[in-house]
């Protein structure tokens, strides 16, 4: 479905990213596993057109979509921050790309409505974005990226600011809008939980560098991943509590 | 922390400052016989205002004329000045743009007009309508510039970023999203420059070289005829108009 092949970056002389290569197969969710300033925000801007690589090709089923402005990629970026329009309410957020595409007005009220209830919004389509929580703010950002059935939906770390347990609850909730939306997305994350719950695929940046895990044994494996050491760190927490007893 | 103290004290000492140089001007405005050692003028008339509008004053044609300047230069100013910063903003070397429009207040006011005046008479600009208008944009305009700076934020790049993500052109993505952001700040710079025009005296001065007639320009001409009622009548022409925009403004932000 999505196909990226040798993309690479320089900022001032210094390599962001190095002949990158990616595959991303139909409703099927790429995990990216990677530190602060590994480059995963670069590549994500890259393929939704919103910073041109210095090499490299992209491809979404079989159109070259390389040199193509973000509005016409059909690729939905999402930013760490559920970035709702301030002055716009609710419904109006979620409404905001079908209104730009010339959607009826109609329809919109239609599909807005479902979205509001299917990411359990209902009875707030009133409200503004300053009094919704966390967790809201990333529902209406989700919707008014679904409600335009992207082709690609590009999550840049969009539950690193919530807290543990709204975080748990957005996953499962993407899990499920992803399933039933059949979607196709590059999910980017410094957790290794999240990383395994929302995945299907999974890869580890580091340098300017993809490595990609076709198989979920061999991501684990891998040093880089932190999950020896989360496996090492809860094992001996388990065994103190139990001598404790 | 204020202190209820110091609340108590400094708001009624500003609202007599603000207050003592109007009521001054309100009583010059529409006494006659104020003679030392009166504490007030012995006659109270309507006359100096009646004479504003006489064809020797013109006093509410200098007004219209101020008007009509200072809203064309606040609407183009704050216009150009919004999309200029946002192009400096994102410029690799913005700095050095920045740097060029603190220029006509880094060589004070009446210096740049001086520079500037000679391109005014060589383009037939000077004793023209035209020519204040074009020098009082140039500095409005760069105050506009640097007044939005703080605006394009990495924040306001990235809702940009989101909005063509979401299919929406440039256009359409000023209009819809960050105009609607920058409201306030709009309005403000709008008002700023505003005043900047209405108060202007310098830089009128000299390249309307006496024949465009700013109310600036008459309260000085009254002024240096010691016919203090009407430079009375006019500085009110010229400060309570700016009294009710503040208090307008003031109420519509509250109201926001």
């Amino acid at each position: 479905m999505l196909s990226v092949k040798n993309i690479s970056k320089t900022y001032s002389n210094n390599s962001i990213l190095n002949n990158i290569d990616l595959e991303v197969a139909h409703r099927k969710t790429l995990s990216i596993l990677g530190k602060s300033g590994c480059g995963k925000t670069t590549l994500l801007k890259i393929i939704a057109g919103l910073v041109e690589a210095d090499d490299g090709s992209i491809r979404v089923k079989e159109d070259d979509i390389t040199k193509m402005t973000p509005q016409k990629r059909g690729i939905i970026y999402l930013f760490q921050e559920a970035m709702l329009f301030p002055h716009l309410n609710v419904f109006n957020n979620m409404s905001f790309g079908l209104e730009i595409a010339g959607v009826p007005k109609l329809e919109i009220r239609e599909k807005v409505t479902h979205f509001i209830s299917e990411l359990g919004l209902a009875g707030l389509e009133g409200r503004m974005p300053e009094e919704l929580s966390g967790g809201q703010k990333q529902r209406v950002a989700f919707g008014r990226a679904l409600i335009l059935s992207p082709k690609i939906l590009l999550l840049d770390e969009p539950f690193g600011n919530l807290d543990a347990v709204t975080r748990e609850e957005m996953q499962a909730l993407y899990k499920k809008v992803a399933r039933e939306h059949k979607i196709t997305s590059i999910f980017v994350t410094h957790d290794v939980k999240e990383a395994l719950t929302v995945g299907q695929a999974f890869a580890i940046m580091e340098g300017g560098r993809l490595d990609i895990f076709h198989d979920k044994k061999d991501f684990l494996q891998d040093p880089r991943s932190g999950a020896g050491k989360e496996r090492s760190f809860w094992t001996e927490q388990y065994s103190d509590g139990s001598q404790d007893q | 922390m204020v202190s209820s103290w110091d609340q108590n004290i400094f708001k009624p000492l500003f609202v007599v400052f603000l207050l003592i140089p109007v009521t001054v001007l309100l009583i010059l405005a529409l006494g006659t016989q104020w003679a030392w050692p009166e504490v007030l003028p012995k006659h109270w008339t309507l006359s100096n205002w009646n004479r504003a509008s006489g064809s020797e004053q013109q006093l509410y044609a200098g007004f219209f004329t101020s008007l009509a300047i200072a809203s064309s230069v606040a609407l183009s100013a704050t216009l150009f000045g919004f999309l200029t910063s946002r192009s400096i903003a994102y410029a690799k070397h913005g700095n050095r743009w920045l740097i060029a429009a603190y220029s006509p207040y880094v060589i004070s006011p009446i210096l740049y007009a001086i520079w500037i005046h000679i391109f005014f008479v060589r383009g037939n600009l000077a004793g023209t309508l035209a020519g204040v208008l074009v020098g009082q944009f140039l500095l409005a305009y760069p105050y506009a510039v640097i007044f939005f700076q703080g605006f394009w934020t990495h924040k306001i790049r990235a809702y940009e970023e989101l909005s063509a993500t979401l299919g929406s052109s440039f256009r359409k993505t000023q209009l819809k999203v960050i105009l609607p952001m920058a409201t306030g700040l709009i309005t403000v710079c709008l008002f700023q420059c505003f005043l900047i025009s209405w108060f202007e005296f310098g830089l009128t001065s000299l390249i309307g070289v006496g024949k465009i007639k700013t109310l600036p320009i008459m309260v000085y001409t009254f002024v240096q005829e010691a016919n203090i009622h009407m430079a009375a009548v006019a500085s009110l022409m010229l400060v309570l108009p700016i009294f009710a925009i503040s208090y307008f403004r003031r109420s519509w932000i509250l109201k926001r």
